[in-house]
């Protein structure tokens, strides 16, 4: 089979450049630990706001700098544990953050970080956020739930306890 | 007839191709670094 010099060429680039992306991605996932946030834990969604821990929500301190925040959803609301839906958590702080939804599917995602999961009914979701700077961050819903999807939000305050 | 046959083929230029493909590979090789910086920034 007779190839042009430039077909090699470019034949080289785009496989050269699968095989970058894939040792990346998969650097990230072995040796940072680097997961989907679904993770292969279930709870009934009828019942779920009466077992723990979302029976209460809100942010839990578990260790030195280190968070629980426990958050269930429903339409079109985070109940994150306090009335005005804001969470106040430390600057620094590492935050293991567990989710799910009591209805329909719903977005998790933390404006202007990593944290971003998909709520799945019957589905726990979780990740790990490091707060590293100080400031207000939306919580909001990135998967359309219905009419008042656009109203589903809390906030996260960063604050510096120094 | 084979040998007019490798003539023309030897004749095509692939220089406007070779450089569409890499503009368009460059685009995507930066893009992809550049949401993936975005990540590590945030982590």
């Amino acid at each position: 089979m007779h190839l042009h010099k430039y077909e090699k060429i470019w034949l080289a680039f785009g496989i050269g450049s699968l095989i970058l992306f894939l040792v990346i991605v998969g650097i990230n996932a072995f040796v940072t630990g680097h997961q989907p946030p679904s993770s292969d834990k279930t709870v009934d969604p009828q019942v779920v706001g009466e077992i723990a821990p979302f029976n209460k929500p809100g942010l839990k301190k578990i260790g030195k700098n280190e968070y629980q925040l426990v958050v269930l959803t429903s339409a079109f609301s985070f109940d994150v544990g306090t009335q005005d839906k804001v969470v106040e958590i430390p600057k620094g702080a590492k935050v293991h953050i567990i989710a799910t939804t009591k209805d329909v599917v719903h977005g998790f995602e933390i404006a202007g970080t990593n944290a971003n999961m998909m709520l799945e009914p019957g589905h726990i979701s979780e990740t790990t956020q490091t707060f590293r700077e100080e400031g207000e961050f939306t919580l909001l819903c990135n998967e359309y739930c219905g009419s008042g999807h656009h109203l589903m939000h809390a906030k996260i305050k960063v604050v510096d306890q120094s | 007839m084979e040998k007019d046959k490798e003539k023309t083929y030897k004749k095509d230029s692939l220089k406007g191709t070779l450089f569409s493909v890499l503009a368009v590979g460059g685009f995507i090789l930066l893009s992809w670094f550049t949401v993936w910086s975005l990540f590590l920034s945030r982590i």
